[in-house]
């Protein structure tokens, strides 16, 4: 069963309950930066369509390319029995539900990681500021996808263990369509459903429901029709399983 | 602790920075970029900045070489940098340009240079026009239809068969050196033909719209026709036969057509304007110390001698100093056969000696009523913009989301395991099928074809937005003097013997009075002598050895004469509003009077009673008395003062929507703050700059022409619009779902931008066009003021005309 696209659309469906506060922060800045002579629905709707396509467009770069480390990670598997793709792929998202509803922070040490790429990118973004045109929110929204976010690096990791660009492409891809409606929301600045969204109790919702489905992941990993069976060595030749799955779906 | 940004809580150590804590490296990051702009997500943020008001001369450039919005865009950034431009707002639905520019630094001689470039062409309006260079474009459109037949044919040929399983490709074995080697090469020529020479303008179009900073159709376009021609090269260098250069070809000759077509089908649509324009050039030869010159209207002062020769223009108003001539005044008054003007009379700009030589003195003001028409012509033409309003917004992000989408859906195809070819087909079908430019021509183009047909029926808008105020009014202001009547006075009635009226006949002929001349034009037998006036009272002349006095009770009361009771009683039922009665008396007292009134308009009643079937008429006059209309209308107020009148149209825009009908100055505040101002009969200058459409001439019924021509034309920008959004939903997801073949595409979005033109060109209503193909207005002497254009704000901010 192909839960790949899907999983990832949810993850990101139920992960953007948690950035509300910052991408709103985003968004609000985004409109900020607009003209006054400018400000109609039309066109904040356009620039925040662009920033976000932008966004989703990194993200999915992004994909690829740790589609592409998985596989090479996949080569010089140690050959053993373990289905560690799949382990890995089920611990993190255990840990980001964790840390979505609050109760374990740990994913924070991998931002740092990230953030020492972010440092290159950064001031690539500023010369998109203020995003006065479409287009510009759309050049803000390609650096600003680089953002070190916890809840994007698990996602990548789900990607890196697809072993697959293609894979890894579109998990990134179902994962930023998943934040899209969130940030949608929020470009129209719906002042209730932001209110909700911050009760702690959401969150702690969302954060179970991912918690739930690592550990789905991990339990399933384990069994032979699973999902995450690139990492199995048939006779110490790593099999790349990916190559079979030619649908989206 | 919460995260200084979003407000969840901080992990233990919290994420610190500037001495704040996040709750994770994403919000530390944001905050530090975007500061204090984060926290309040509200979108009304900045203040409005302040609209700078400009002051400056404005000039009218005719821009050949527009083809859309974004050449607009591109024209009026690129000016306004210039040091000394002002403003800039530009056209191209219909070719020209406005430019507001400060006289001090820059001189109107350099505004075409600064205009010129990447292919426009610039001129003053002064310049005169050539005709559009129609010939070459005809010739790339001969080219390209033959060189893309030709193309066309060779796939029908060779490859379309197989594609649809008509033939098997081992059929085409004996001619496969044809078939397989030859024929790929020449389509390979014929379509780098096609692309770089046919197609020309498309890339033109695509780098103008890069310049500018906008994603255009053009641009669009220019990647579909390169994405299929590249690929069909980089196949041909691989020796593959999937190639696609009849897509690139149908793209750029279907284009290519149908902008033809479309520059044609504009310049029907705004010919009357741009006849208009071009009939007027202003120079004027001037005599000095024995010598001509040629200057600019701009240039000519008050005592400068104008000379006029036969066949020739008047170039502003003026009176006539020496010489006499037959002088056709068609173009202004609408009177078709010349009228000869002697010494000391009056002419117009605009109008054309006929017969005769004249030299002349242009007035105190130097100007002329064409020239102030013109210049309203000229500002509504090049406001026509495709640049502001909704629609265009809409464009301008049109094209972004179309690129993105064909962008997206390429790759999800190929994601999806589509072959790279069929991906590619896809996305070429959905770049090309949009339409944007319907929506960037639908409220231009039928805008300026409303104007147009306006001025065709004798009505001058002058502001495009005029179209869009509905054209059901709930009230009707009208004007009394000018409007429901004709301003002029004509006896109403006549008291005592008709020798009474043949002397007070002579005596007033002499005078200017305006109820002298009314007087005086009832007989003719006699002749008088000796005038004396009585300012403001009367006159009194000898008439047939009689000392004859023609006046109001006053000047008989001066005079010493005394009015018979009976006359006295007759007179006294012409009621207050009804006339102004004339004594007319010799030899110590009245013998008669006359009652003059300014006459109404025969067709006052039928136009006040057709108006009443839909909204209010309201009566609003200076004059003390309304007279005889007051049963004819809704409401009165009278004596209204020439401030009051604009706070009277704003009480009644209270209750609905209002219209006003005047034409004098002082309506001019009035005619701003009404919902939709229209100036009637002989407006002054500054009421017709006031107004947002002008109806010279008599009639007072064409306000409903131009009823029906607000009406229809603004249903006509509505169907446009209406037509580019259905089209583009219903095109756009049947591009992206894979139904619709490049070429198909490209035809539909020809088709479509087609309709929309050919929707705007329509003519517009009856076509009963007027005689003179404008009836200008005869100002009412000694009230133009040569301000020249004012904007309504100061109207409505001062209040006084």
């Amino acid at each position: 069963m192909e839960l790949t696209f899907y999983a990832a659309l949810m993850i990101g469906l139920l992960g953007s309950i948690h950035c509300v506060g910052m991408c709103g922060g985003i968004v609000g800045a985004l409109n900020a930066g607009i003209p006054q002579s400018d400000r109609s629905q039309l066109s904040l709707a356009a620039h925040h369509l662009t920033y976000n396509a932008g966004r989703i467009m990194s993200y999915t770069v992004a994909g690829a390319l740790a589609g592409v480390i998985g596989s090479q990670a996949a080569k010089f598997s140690l050959g053993t029995a373990l289905p560690v793709g799949g382990i890995i792929a089920g611990l993190f998202m255990i840990a980001l539900g964790l840390y979505l509803a609050g109760w374990w922070h740990a994913l924070t040490a991998i931002e740092r990681a990230g953030f020492y790429i972010w440092k290159r990118i950064e001031p690539l973004g500023r010369r998109f500021l203020p995003a006065k045109t479409p287009s510009r929110a759309f050049g803000l929204g390609l650096v600003w996808g680089w953002l070190p976010c916890g809840l994007v690096y698990s996602a990548l990791t789900l990607s890196m263990v697809s072993a697959s660009p293609r894979q890894g492409a579109l998990i990134m891809l179902g994962f930023g369509l998943g934040t899209l409606p969130m940030l949608v929301a929020m470009g129209g600045a719906a002042g209730h459903l932001m209110a909700l969204v911050r009760r702690p109790a959401i969150r702690q919702v969302a954060g179970v429901a991912i918690i739930l489905f690592g550990v789905y992941t991990c339990v399933t990993a384990f069994s032979v029709n699973g999902h995450y069976k690139h990492f199995v060595d048939y006779g110490g030749v790593a099999h790349d399983m990916s190559k079979q799955h030619t649908n989206l779906y | 602790m919460h995260c200084k940004l979003c407000g969840l809580s901080t992990p233990t150590p919290p994420i610190e920075a500037d001495g704040h804590d996040f709750c994770c490296i994403g919000c530390r990051e944001v905050y530090r970029r975007f500061g204090a702009n984060v926290l309040a997500t509200d979108a009304t943020q900045a203040p409005a900045p302040a609209p700078s008001i400009s002051e400056g001369a404005d000039a009218f450039l005719r821009i050949d070489g527009m083809h859309c919005s974004s050449c607009e865009i591109l024209i009026e950034r690129t000016a306004e940098k210039v040091e000394g431009i002002l403003s800039v707002s530009s056209s191209y639905a219909t070719s020209t340009a406005k430019i507001t520019y400060d006289p001090n630094l820059i001189d109107e001689s350099q505004l075409p240079k600064i205009l010129s470039m990447a292919g426009y062409k610039a001129r003053l309006r002064a310049d005169g026009a050539q005709e559009y260079d129609e010939r070459r474009s005809l010739f790339r459109l001969m080219v390209g239809t033959s060189l893309a037949a030709v193309v066309m044919m060779l796939y029908l040929a060779f490859y379309y068969p197989t594609h649809l399983g008509l033939v098997e490709s081992r059929d085409l074995e004996p001619v496969a050196w044809l078939a397989f080697y030859t024929v790929p090469r020449v389509m390979f020529v014929l379509t780098t033909i096609l692309v770089f020479y046919v197609g020309a303008p498309i890339f033109r179009g695509a780098w103008i719209g890069l310049r500018a900073g906008v994603l255009n159709m053009d641009n669009l376009l220019a990647i579909a026709i390169l994405a299929a021609y590249g690929y069909s090269v980089g196949q041909l260098i691989a020796g593959s036969l999937e190639l696609y250069f009849d897509v690139a070809a149908a793209i750029v000759t279907v284009v290519t057509v149908g902008r033809f077509f479309e520059r044609r089908a504009r310049a029907n649509a705004t010919g009357e304007l741009t006849k208009l324009m071009q009939a007027w050039s202003p120079s004027a030869r001037v005599r000095k110390a024995g010598e001509f010159e040629q200057r600019t209207v701009d240039e000519l002062e008050p005592s400068d001698r104008i000379v006029i020769w036969q066949g020739e223009p008047i170039p502003v108003d003026g009176i006539i100093v020496e010489g006499q001539a037959a002088v056709d005044e068609s173009l202004m008054t609408g009177e078709p056969f010349p009228v000869t003007r002697t010494a000391g009379a009056n002419v117009l700009g605009g109008t054309v000696v006929v017969e005769g030589n004249l030299e002349i003195e242009p007035g105190p003001t130097v100007e002329s009523q064409m020239d102030t028409l013109a210049r309203i012509l000229w500002s509504v033409q090049s406001s026509v913009g495709g640049v502001r309003g909704v629609a265009d917004r809409i464009a301008r992000m049109f094209v972004p989301v179309v690129l993105g989408l064909a962008v997206l859906v390429t790759g999800w195809s190929l994601l999806a395991g589509v072959p790279l070819g069929t991906a590619l087909l896809i996305g070429l079908a959905t770049l090309i099928v949009s339409c944007p430019c319907t929506f960037g021509l639908a409220i231009p183009l039928a805008t300026a074809a409303g104007v147009s047909t306006a001025l065709r029926r004798g009505i001058i808008v002058t502001s495009a937005d005029t179209f869009e105020k509905v054209p059901r009014f709930d009230i009707v202001a009208i004007d009394k003097t000018g409007i429901l009547s004709t301003g002029d006075m004509t006896a109403v009635k006549i008291f005592g013997p008709p020798v009474a009226v043949q002397y007070a006949a002579a005596v007033e002929r002499l005078c200017a009075h305006p109820i002298a001349q009314a007087i005086a034009r009832l007989d003719g037998r006699h002749t008088s002598t000796d005038l004396a006036i009585h300012a403001g009272r009367g006159a009194a002349a000898m008439v047939e050895d009689r000392r004859v006095a023609v006046g109001s009770k006053a000047l008989f009361a001066a005079l010493g004469w005394d009015i018979p009771e009976k006359l006295a009683a007759s007179a006294a039922t012409v009621g207050p509003g009804e006339g102004v009665v004339s004594y007319v008396g010799w030899k110590g007292r009245a013998h008669g009077a006359i009652a003059t009134r300014d006459a109404s308009r025969p067709e006052w009643q039928s136009v006040v009673d057709r108006l009443r079937t839909n909204a209010r008429v309201v009566l609003l006059t200076g004059a003390e008395h309304a007279g005889a209309y007051e049963d004819g209308v809704d409401e009165v107020y009278a004596g209204v003062p020439p401030e009051a009148k604009a706070a009277v149209i704003k009480h009644l825009g209270t209750q609905g929507s209002v219209v006003m009908i005047g034409d004098g100055t002082n309506d001019a505040p009035a005619l701003a703050a009404a919902d939709l101002g229209i100036a009637f009969g002989a407006p002054t200058a500054l009421a017709a700059d006031a107004a947002d459409v002008v109806i010279p001439g008599d009639r007072l019924d064409r306000i409903f022409d131009a009823f029906d021509l607000i009406g229809t034309t603004r249903r006509r920008v509505r169907q446009n619009l209406g037509w580019a959004l259905l089209y583009n939903a219903i095109a756009i997801p049947l591009a992206v779902t894979g139904y619709l073949n490049p070429l198909f595409a490209a035809l539909a979005m020809s088709a479509s931008s087609l309709l929309v033109v050919w929707n705007s060109s329509r003519p517009i209503g009856r076509a009963e066009p007027m005689m003179a193909p404008i009836t200008a207005a005869r100002t009412k002497p000694g009230t133009r003021t040569g301000m020249g254009s004012a904007k309504k704000a100061r109207y409505q901010e001062i209040g006084i005309g």
